[in-house]
């Protein structure tokens, strides 16, 4: 089999062969990064970003490349401009969280609002008498110019409304509707609480932090491919070697078949005889070379 | 010259008729395909290359785009199953795997594959000839 392989023409086919499996392979690792890409991105622990104006321009969704890191921004607490976020979980403690709207100038004079996660605080701090959440209970915010400072966070998705101070999620097209427009399209959650709130815990967000396993699976399909390739070659350099080892038993066969027909008296195949005893094969080898079994086909191909 | 081996004329019209079915369903998923990225890139097309504005197109494309896939996975074991029992030489079953990948390519590539099924079948001898004789 190894002669059939290292003809010119298999040899040829090896390196077109071989050239496929090797484009797989690097497709297979391209695959293999990008399973790793949100791994290897947030290893490092959040980045600091810097002032957020430099950072995420207003309108832009906060991607899976700066989600959690840390930024700073500097403005004034917009008065009355607050709501409370309740039925959310924290270390078993039923919470409410603080948001409220920060008014950023940008350089050209834009003021933009900026949605700040300023703290949590348990559930029956802010709940009043009657037993319903009670926005005024919640401290304000602190007047005047401030920098803050925190973990950008994306909009989480918006399910209900904002009614009377109290949302169900901390959404930015929600708020925009009570805030007003310009808006930031993520928020901030301070990384330092003040006022009598806890910090809150990173958010959960639906962006992936581990492996991508779709990409793991895409990078298997590309070493398959590749493997195919070389098998598509083995295969053919297989089936090549044994057409040709069946050809030339059947050769032989039909040459002792002739010999063994011929009567004695009759020396029609002088030739024949040589090509046979040639090729190795001596007729005393053969026990029974009758006609009916040299002219059936041979009955597998698979292995001779 | 030798006579070439004989090939299973049963097994080859099953696995040619696999094929067909299989080049059919391919052309028409790549095309399926080919509608659904032209409407996330073009239709809904971003400022960049290869940026969308459409979220639903996109959704769609990230859907179908493995099924695709599998569908084509399919079609080159078919193609390859063929390309065995037709004793063809190597560069024929990459012209196979090739007819998948060009949009209505497949539909030509299995009219060409039936015509190179049948001549080879009538020009090549066959088990079935034997059983004949």
């Amino acid at each position: 089999m190894l002669r059939v392989a290292l003809r010119p023409r298999f040899l040829g086919l090896l390196a077109l062969m071989v050239a496929a499996t090797v484009v797989c392979g690097l497709l297979a690792g391209w695959q293999w990064d990008r399973a790793h890409d949100a791994m290897t991105e947030k290893a490092d622990g959040p980045q600091q970003l810097g002032d957020l104006r430099d950072v995420l321009q207003v309108g832009d969704a906060v991607t899976n490349e700066i989600v959690g890191d840390l930024v700073t921004a500097t403005g004034t607490y917009m008065p009355g401009e607050q709501v409370i976020v309740p039925g959310r979980s924290i270390d078993g403690t039923e919470a409410a969280l603080v948001v409220s709207a920060l008014r950023v100038e940008l350089a050209d004079g834009t003021q933009v609002r900026l949605p700040v996660a300023r703290g949590w605080l348990p559930a029956a701090e802010v709940t009043g008498a009657d037993g319903e959440i009670d926005p005024s209970l919640a401290p304000d915010p602190p007047s005047g110019e401030v920098e803050i400072s925190g973990r950008l966070e994306a909009s989480e998705a918006a399910t209900g409304g904002v009614a009377d101070g109290v949302a169900d999620e901390i959404a930015t097209p929600q708020l925009v509707n009570v805030w007003g427009a310009p808006m930031y399209s993520g928020y901030v959650a301070l990384e330092t609480a003040s006022d009598g709130l806890q910090v809150l815990p990173a958010a959960e967000s639906q962006f992936s932090r581990g492996l991508d396993w779709q990409n793991i699976g895409y990078s298997f399909q590309w070493v398959l491919f590749g493997a195919f390739f070389l098998y598509l070659w083995w295969r053919s350099v297989r089936s090549t070697y044994l057409d040709e080892l069946a050809e030339r038993r059947e050769a032989i066969e039909a040459l002792l078949t002739a010999q063994d027909g011929a009567s004695p008296d009759d020396e029609t195949a002088p030739s024949a005889d040589g090509a046979a005893t040639a090729d190795g094969a001596a007729p005393a080898d053969r026990p029974n070379p009758t006609p009916a079994a040299a002219s059936a086909a041979p009955s597998s191909d698979k292995d001779v | 010259m030798p006579a070439p081996r004989p090939l299973d004329e049963v097994a080859c019209r099953t696995s040619f008729a696999r094929f067909r079915v299989a080049s059919i369903v391919e052309g028409i998923a790549l095309l399926v395909l080919v509608g659904i990225m032209v409407m996330r890139y073009v239709v809904f097309g971003g400022d960049g290359f290869f940026t969308t504005t459409s979220d639903t197109w996109t959704q769609i494309s990230k859907t179908w785009s493995p099924i695709h896939g599998l569908i084509y996975m399919i079609y080159v074991i078919l193609g390859f199953d063929l390309w065995m029992k037709m004793r063809w030489g190597l560069p024929r079953m990459l012209l196979l795997m090739f007819f998948g990948v060009v949009p209505v390519l497949s539909f030509f590539g299995e009219r060409w594959t039936h015509q190179r099924v049948e001549s080879d079948l009538a020009r090549r001898p066959t088990l079935q000839d034997q059983e004949r004789d």
